[in-house]
């Protein structure tokens, strides 16, 4: 049997000085081209379970990506497998024009930068972001800028796509877009947000969060509804 | 103010209009750095030295061409933080028999000028590209990569920080701040700053800048560009030249 997509065991992470874990003993998998939503009110530690699985917090328990553990010596293998998308898309955008900023993640693995430029375009057009080559990142609005942030996660065609409230700031014809996007890209994805209409229309599963711990999984969204009611 | 000071920014880039847009990235960045070299090396002290300045600037702002809307601000800015090093002309004078003359007017006319002038070159310069332009341009020049990075993210976040000022502002003004509020402004951009730069950080860690091969620039040099690098080299040269022999 292949690896799963990820998995966590055990997970848990402190923040220096912070009475109760951030995160505490937090186990799951999610399987090769399965959507999954990490729910959660703010503060529950959705976020935190993201940027553990990519390293950028030290985490206690066993977290691996496609099958290969996470230490020191697998951070660049297992963050090249991923595409992030951070809760403020306009911090991930390090170029100020749009193609150079979606084309960046598969120049930096090597592809040629026209092949690049290319597939960078192609994605954007996938996105329904056409109008946006050649534009700069400083000009655009906020699900413009979702759109180029999560195009530079997509472009390198990942295993595991984690993404941190996509929907946020969207009008309802741009999460209806998001979701049918999300569905038809063949990547494992864990979506993190408190958007529960969002989550019902784009994954098959969820994990509930509750001040840090895991409190419930499962497949009908709608017993998650009646305990945040 | 701050609204403006963004749009002022995001506006500057490309704004030039001259021929100077026709050059390469890295030809338009070299050529802007002789000129501001030379801007440099002039001696605004006598009058040929001042005339020599003002060529220089006239002649880089006329190929850049940049509009008037950019312009003035950036000379008007210049005159209000330089225009007081005058007043250190009644200090000079105080060792003077004479009292103020044209000699001790000199000096703060240097630093006028000069500053003004390195205002104008800089500004035109970087309006003669775009901020993509102005990162591949950096990335062909024969720099330290750690430099190259530094600068491009530098000029990239500016832009994104003086966003982020603005948006602070906003809130003020929206909530009715008053001059109390307005003393916190600096913490409370400080504190959103702080945490932008570690987001920052954090998306530079996962996405690899600086780690790989993604950010280089196209070196490709026609006629046009190798002329006019060998042009400002020359004009650099001369004033070189012309301030080594009115020096003593």
């Amino acid at each position: 049997m292949s690896a799963k997509a990820l998995t966590l065991r055990d997970v848990s992470v402190r923040y220096p000085g912070a009475e109760r874990p951030a995160i505490a003993d937090i186990s799951f998998e999610i399987g090769h081209c399965e959507r999954v939503a990490l729910l959660g009110l703010n503060g529950a530690g959705k976020t935190t379970i993201l940027q553990a699985v990519v390293g950028l917090i030290p985490s206690q328990g066993m977290i691996a990506v496609g099958g290969v553990a996470l230490d020191r010596s697998s951070l660049r293998t297992i963050r090249d497998k991923l595409g992030f998308l951070f809760n403020v898309p306009e911090d991930q955008l390090l170029f100020p024009d749009v193609l150079d900023d979606v084309a960046f993640g598969l120049a930096s693995r090597g592809v040629p930068r026209t092949e690049a430029r290319e597939r960078a375009r192609q994605m954007l057009a996938r996105l329904g972001a056409r109008e946006l080559v050649g534009q700069s990142v400083h000009k655009l609005s906020h699900g413009q800028k979702l759109r180029v942030a999560l195009a530079g996660a997509l472009v390198g065609d990942p295993e595991l796509l984690l993404l941190d409230e996509p929907a946020a700031g969207l009008d309802p014809p741009g999460k209806r877009g998001l979701s049918k996007l999300l569905q038809d890209i063949p990547a494992s994805t864990l979506v993190a947000t408190h958007d529960l209409e969002f989550a019902r229309k784009t994954c098959g599963r969820y994990l509930l969060l509750n001040e840090g711990r895991l409190e419930s999984e499962g497949r009908d969204f709608d017993l998650v509804e009646k305990n945040w009611a | 103010m701050n609204g403006r000071l963004y749009r002022f920014y995001t506006d500057t880039w490309s704004s030039a209009r001259g021929p100077v847009v026709a050059l390469a990235p890295v030809v338009r960045l070299a050529t802007g750095a002789a000129v501001f070299a030379a801007c440099l090396t002039s001696d605004p002290r006598t009058v040929f030295g001042s005339g020599l300045l003002l060529l220089t600037v006239g002649a880089w702002l006329t190929f850049c061409r940049v509009p008037q809307r950019v312009l003035w601000p950036v000379l008007a800015f210049g005159v209000i933080v330089l225009a007081p090093f005058f007043a250190l002309s009644a200090w000079i004078a105080q060792d003077e028999a004479s009292g103020i003359t044209l000699h001790t007017l000199a000096i703060p006319w240097g630093i006028f000028l000069k500053g003004v002038a390195v205002m104008l070159v800089t500004t035109s310069t970087f309006a003669s590209m775009s901020l993509a332009e102005f990162a591949s341009g950096l990335a062909c020049l024969p720099l330290p990569r750690f430099i190259v990075l530094l600068l491009a993210q530098m000029a990239h976040q500016a832009g994104m920080l003086l966003g982020e000022s603005s948006r602070i502002r906003a809130a003020l003004t929206v909530r009715g701040a008053g001059l109390r509020a307005l003393a916190s402004v600096p913490r409370v951009w400080l504190v959103r700053v702080m945490t932008r730069a570690e987001r920052v950080s954090e998306a530079m860690q996962l996405r690899g800048y600086g780690e790989g091969a993604g950010f280089s620039g196209e070196r490709i040099m026609n006629a046009r560009d190798w002329i006019s690098l060998a042009t400002a080299a020359g004009w650099l040269t001369l004033v070189v030249l012309v301030r080594v022999k009115v020096l003593p």
